[in-house]
């Protein structure tokens, strides 16, 4: 019967790491940052990525064309429990995005 | 010169998702493509000029918004536009033609008012100069950072704004070009951005730390020094109450000789663990200025310290638990610190602009800060440490130093600063930490100031009092920029009003 408490101890610790692991954000910036304007993304990924693209994929507007400067990828507390309760079928992440402002050489007045 | 973007109707959240705002309009200008800075400040200075009219006769608040940084609702405005400046971030080198006669161009620079401090940086480098001060980071547009009073720990300069040496300000009636008495600009350059001249010292000092309600600022000249480079020694280590005393001496060549180097340092900042600031470890950071040396490389981007969501969750955690809150508040610190540099490891010297930290978002918290004369520091710590705790407290406490920065409405209003971060988790309880450490700072007769750009409880009669003479000049000032109340009207916005600044 031990063996079986230690399985399910080790799954309850697996679990609770990946809910907090989960929780960490990623940010991917460009090297030289210069950054404007953005918005948040909320994607939904069905079905552990089995369902069509459109659930995972977004478009956004760029009027200025110069592109995107930094992203940061993250979940919310929220999001993570409906991940675990929905055993990964409904995954909802979140992109934070900035645009480029450009970057310019120093020129005269 | 494409027209400005306007986004419509949204609800906004400021960079570090502290405060937001439904807005009436997003309105993203956009950069002038001219050759000349002159006629790309003209060009850029009549959109504002249009938006501006426009907004007057329809009766909309207006805000200039730059990166949205400061963590306060400064910069918001409920049901108004926000004019977003970031794209107009151009900057431009000066000729001697241009500038008065006994004016040494070679140092100063055109800035426009959407450069971010780390693009000023890049820009002054590229022209053999640094600034000689700057906040904890470089994301902030100078513009918008010397509008709030925003500052370092430069222990021999004041803040950002006293870089400034002109400014081109739009108001619905019309773009100046705003100095001291003392000419800088030659009357032909000032034409020939568009602009009227206006020289008045109070007018001037007043749009140094203009916290928006001085009109639109567009573009600023500012002065640099020739480029330097710093030591920076990053450590962890135990402080005691004779280091406090030090500091509020302002002996910190002897601190720096015990913690150091043996020399005079040029910045010097304490991030403190109030549950035990003087058993558990303290991060010091020092600066020593060097010369330049072309062959030393930038230096590489951190590659350990906590995240965004991770120092969040720290945060609120804090604000939950009360149970070894100084260990964990260590962790954290120790987390935040993850690369020492101490006197004995390799040097890290940079540029002053590669000195400053990269602009990520910092995490979801609360901050406020005071500002009082450094000699109070000794007999205010022990209350305030204490103040601060009774309350709840929050996460750290930083002591950063300066001198008297310029500016009518500039915190930094003593000879000599220190300014005193608290930070916390965004909660009531980090709220009410703060609140009694400026109960406790009245009850024991020191005078003080609050940062514009964090959360300061502040009201327009606490500002009069705090300010005094230099409020009541403000005020004259900005009437002189602005006869026509309707002017005046459209900076107006729920926390301008209440602060008592229009």
């Amino acid at each position: 019967m031990w063996f079986y408490h230690v399985v399910i101890f080790i799954l309850i610790l697996m679990l609770i790491g990946q809910m907090l692991a989960a929780g960490g954000d990623a940010f991917l910036v460009l090297d030289n940052s210069r950054p404007v304007g953005g918005d948040r993304e909320v994607l939904t990924i069905l079905a552990w990525g089995f369902a069509t693209r459109a659930g995972r994929s977004a478009c956004i507007s760029d009027p200025a064309g110069r592109g995107i400067n930094d992203m940061r990828f993250s979940m919310n507390f929220g999001q993570i429990l409906l991940s675990v309760v929905t055993l990964g079928i409904v995954r909802r992440v979140n992109i934070d995005y900035r645009m480029f402002a450009g970057n310019s050489p120093v020129e005269e007045a | 010169m494409p027209a400005p973007h306007r986004h419509g109707a949204l609800r906004w959240t400021n960079y570090h998702g502290t405060e937001s705002a439904d807005l009436a309009d997003l309105v993203e200008l956009t950069n002038s493509t001219a050759d000349s800075g002159r006629e790309a400040l003209r060009e850029v200075a009549r959109d504002v000029l249009a938006l501006l009219q426009q907004a007057r006769a329809a009766k909309i608040h207006v805000r200039p918004l730059g990166s949205g940084w400061s963590p306060s609702p400064i910069c918001v405005v409920e049901g108004g536009w926000l004019v977003e400046t970031r794209r107009i971030n151009r900057c431009f080198r000066l000729d001697s033609d241009d500038v008065a006669s006994g004016v040494d161009a070679s140092r100063l620079m055109l800035v426009q008012a959407g450069a971010t401090v780390d693009e000023v940086n890049d820009s002054a480098e590229e022209m053999g100069l640094s600034l000689t001060t700057g906040g904890a980071s470089n994301g902030q547009t100078l513009a918008g950072a010397a509008a709030t009073g925003t500052h370092g720990s430069v222990l021999s300069a004041g803040g950002i704004q006293d870089h400034i040496r002109a400014l081109q300000v739009v108001t619905p009636s019309g773009i100046f070009w705003v100095e001291p008495q003392q000419p800088l600009m030659t009357a032909g350059f000032v034409a020939d951005t568009g602009s009227t001249i206006l020289r008045d010292d109070d007018v001037f000092a007043a749009c140094l730390v203009a916290v928006g309600a001085m009109g639109f600022v567009t573009a600023m000249v500012i002065a640099c020094e020739p480029i330097y480079m710093v030591r920076n020694i990053q450590k962890r280590a135990r402080l005691t109450r004779e280091h406090i005393s030090r500091h509020a001496e302002g002996d910190f060549r002897g601190f720096s000789r015990e913690l150091g180097l043996d020399e005079d340092p040029y910045f010097a900042q304490v991030i403190l663990n109030p549950f035990d600031p003087f058993d558990k470890d303290a991060l010091l950071r020092l600066l020593y200025r060097r010369a330049f040396d072309p062959a030393i490389p930038p230096p590489p981007r951190p590659l350990a310290g906590a995240g965004y969501d991770a120092l969040t969750l720290i945060g609120k955690a804090m604000a939950g638990f009360d149970l070894f809150r100084a260990d964990v508040l260590q962790l954290a610190m120790r987390a935040g610190y993850a690369v020492q540099r101490d006197v004995d490891d390799p040097e890290a010297v940079a540029t002053w602009g590669n000195t400053t930290e990269p602009h990520n978002p910092i995490a979801n918290l609360f901050n406020g800060s005071v500002t009082m004369a450094r000699a109070d520091l000794e007999r205010a710590f022990d209350p305030l440490i204490e103040a601060f705790l009774s309350g709840g407290g929050g996460t750290v406490v930083t002591l950063r130093f300066m001198k008297r920065a310029a500016g009518l409405l500039a915190p930094a209003r003593f000879d000599d600063n220190v300014v005193i971060d608290f930070d916390g988790p965004r909660s009531d309880v980090s709220h009410r930490s703060y609140r009694a450490v400026v109960a406790r700072l009245d009850a024991l007769g020191i005078r003080f100031t609050r940062h514009w750009g964090k959360t300061n409880d502040l009201d327009a009669a606490r500002v009069a009092h705090d300010y005094g003479a230099d409020y009541h000049r403000f005020r004259a000032a900005q009437r002189r920029m602005m006869p026509d109340p309707g002017d005046l009207a459209v900076f107006g916005s729920d926390c301008l009003t209440h602060l008592g600044l229009i």
